[in-house]
């Protein structure tokens, strides 16, 4: 054996360390490198109160990124999305219940006359309807009367123009498992909610469960990953995210003006709550919410 | 899977001394990892996320030394380097090792083939990992990201441990030949059976030629022998640079770079070299090749010994779809035709010679 060989080896890895050693000035987790392996990891192993509620072996996991719908030009390389994994045995309702978006959350009309009236209306509430489209069949979800099949106008559309998509179906949402479905990976698939909100869907992976994961079904769908959009913050205080919006305002430096709870109604609005000045007022719901 | 610098090359060193080893055995390799402190890998400041990205890449550039088209004796090198891999590794809880459902039959494949050979140490060392669980059984090889086009880079991964595959034996091994001999005598009997003469059939019966298979057979060894003039041309070119005459000849064999070709040649000769055992089941029946060219030697028979052996025996495929038909035909006299011209790929002239396209397996 040459006596040099049992120098050599790992020394380019090493190497590559020591390169990092010297570039890095400040080596610390940043705040969101913490939360992303906290998201990560933060359900591993995790087991059932109730032996019920435990994950069989043979369960198929399934990772889904959901990406968001909005498109900004500096998102142009790296399209925000959240991960989820779901098991083959959920209702695809479960995993619509599980979506968070600000479209659900938004609150619609103008309330600078009575600003205590407006959380009580959440999009969520009103709008109910909302569709999966995978593989040629929309899953809309019908649990609720008020839900409308939002998918119809697409397959007339598609039918009267005679577009090449012959066979498209729509079903019930709540009638189906994933392990029902037949489901390209990589593949991008569609998540439709409030009429027009429309996201992409990639499923990344299918693999049996394993004993390390978290096998509490009630936790799934589990939330993995998601995206840190920057928040709005208020324009008076500069700490708090925003919660208002205001036009045409009399009292505000620009148009439009974002403020804070507080300090919207301190600025806007006398001891005894009569409005002051001119101003319309809108309920603005901040996409980084569910940072 | 971006690159961890350093990462990958040290991975093949290791792999590469492993190779050169002409070994399989667990303890070699132990020593090897130990001589390189290669638990040492995971070791360096790191953070948990980098952490966890870094094993789950290290585990799965080995891994893909595990699956074919690379050497067995590779493929027992990468099954350690994941057992090594897996229990060095600092993350908590461990990161697994992904196997996609289309490989695993291969696994199993490789699992009976270790146990065929009588290569325990290996086999214990795959169960080992199976009972930590340290496999997730995916549908798919690697777990899909997405990145902007400009970063994506292609991987190269070690040709010389590709394990080479000859077209003409892949073909014609000795189970398809087997397998013919037994068609034929059937056939000849059943024309007996229906002939006047019981003991030899009619002469309108006689459709094909008789001598069939043997001629078959030649036709491979001449192959195979001709195939192994080239490599031992090869490597005497590359490693002999006296012979001026062999300049024109080398620069015709140096279209795949002389370098990686002489490598090839080496370990593909070791692979010839390597003897094969009959799997059992066949073995009443088997057939005994001899060279029928008259003034060469004969072609070893198939080692029967069941003996556990020190150096690397390459295991016969079992139902893949690769049978690789190392059909130590090896010949001992080989002349150094030098003058040789460089024929590609032999076709078979007579039609009837066309290899069968689908195997037939009882
Ligand atoms: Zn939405
Ligand atoms: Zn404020």
């Amino acid at each position: 054996m040459n006596f040099f060989l049992v120098f050599l080896p790992l020394r380019i890895r090493k190497k590559a360390l020591e390169r990092r050693e010297e570039t890095i000035i400040v080596d610390r987790a940043c705040r969101q490198e913490t939360l992303t392996y906290e998201m990560e990891s933060h359900a591993t192993g995790k087991r059932p109160d109730n032996t019920t509620d435990l994950i069989e072996e043979g369960e198929l996991l399934l990772t889904l990124n959901i990406f968001y719908p909005v498109i900004f030009q500096k998102h142009k390389d790296h399209k925000p999305y959240q991960t989820v994994l779901v098991l083959g045995s959920q209702k695809l309702t479960e995993l619509r219940d599980s979506i968070s978006c600000v479209s659900d959350l938004q609150i619609g009309g103008e309330f600078s006359s009575q600003p205590d009236q407006a959380p009580e209306h959440i999009s969520k509430d009103h709008y109910k309807s909302a569709f999966f489209y995978f593989e040629g069949i929309f899953y809309n979800d019908k649990r609720y009367p008020e839900c409308r099949d939002l998918s119809r106008t697409i397959i007339e559309w598609s039918e009267s123009h005679d577009r090449g998509y012959e066979n498209l179906r729509s079903v019930k949402m709540e009638d189906y498992v994933f392990n029902d479905l037949s489901l390209k990976i990589g593949f991008p698939y569609l998540y439709c909610h409030q009429g027009d909100c429309e996201h992409i869907i990639i499923i990344t992976d299918i693999r049996l469960i394993h004993h390390d994961d978290c096998l509490d079904r009630n936790l799934y769908p589990l939330l993995v990953k998601k995206h840190w959009l920057c928040t709005r913050k208020c324009f008076v205080c500069k700490m708090y995210t925003a919660r208002w919006v205001t036009n045409r305002d009399s009292l505000a430096p620009g148009d439009p003006c974002f403020f804070c709870d507080v300090c919207f109604r301190m600025l806007h609005y006398d001891a005894e709550g009569n409005k002051l000045g001119e101003f319309l007022a809108y309920p603005y719901v901040d996409p980084g919410i569910f940072n | 899977m971006s690159a961890v610098p350093g990462l990958r090359e040290d991975c093949e060193e290791l792999l590469g001394a492993f190779l050169q080893a002409d070994t399989v055995r667990f303890e070699r390799f132990a020593e090897l990892w130990r001589e390189r402190r290669f638990h040492t890998i995971f070791y360096g400041k790191m953070r948990a996320l980098q952490r966890k990205k870094l094993t789950e890449k290290t585990l799965d550039l080995a891994q893909q030394y595990f699956l074919p088209p690379y050497y067995f004796q590779i493929r027992v090198g990468a099954l350690y380097l994941l057992y090594g891999l897996y229990n060095a590794q600092r993350c908590q809880p461990k990161q697994k090792i992904r196997i996609a459902l289309k490989d695993w039959p291969e696994i199993q494949r490789f699992h009976l083939d270790l146990l065929d050979c009588q290569h325990y140490d290996a086999a214990y060392i795959l169960r080992k990992l199976r009972l930590a669980r340290a496999f997730h059984f995916t549908a798919m090889p690697k777990l899909l990201t997405y990145r902007s086009k400009k970063k994506i880079e292609e991987e190269h991964f070690k040709e010389e441990f590709r394990d080479p595959c000859n077209r003409v034996n892949n073909l014609i091994t000795n189970d398809i030949l087997e397998e013919l001999m037994n068609i034929h005598n059937h056939y000849q009997k059943m024309k007996c059976v229906i002939s006047a003469d019981k003991s030899q059939p009619d002469k309108a019966l006689s459709l094909i030629k008789d001598d069939f298979v043997v001629n078959l057979k030649d036709l491979a060894l001449e192959h195979q022998e001709w195939h192994q003039n080239r490599l031992k041309l090869l490597q005497s070119v590359t490693e002999t640079d006296e012979a001026e005459d062999r300049k024109k000849e080398e620069a015709l064999l140096k279209s795949e770079g002389s370098e990686r070709a002489g490598a090839l040649a080496r370990i593909k000769y070791r692979s010839y070299t390597a003897p094969v055992e009959v799997s059992k089941s066949r073995r009443h029946r088997q057939v005994q090749f001899e060279s029928s060219e008259p003034g060469s030697s004969c072609g070893k028979s198939p080692s029967r010994s069941k003996k556990p052996s020190r150096g690397p025996q390459t295991p016969r495929r079992r139902g893949s779809s690769e049978v690789r038909g190392e059909m130590q035909l090896a010949k001992e006299t080989v002349t150094q035709h030098i003058g040789m011209p460089i024929i590609i790929e032999e076709d078979s002239d007579g039609g009837e010679l066309s290899p069968p396209k689908s195997r037939r397996r009882r």
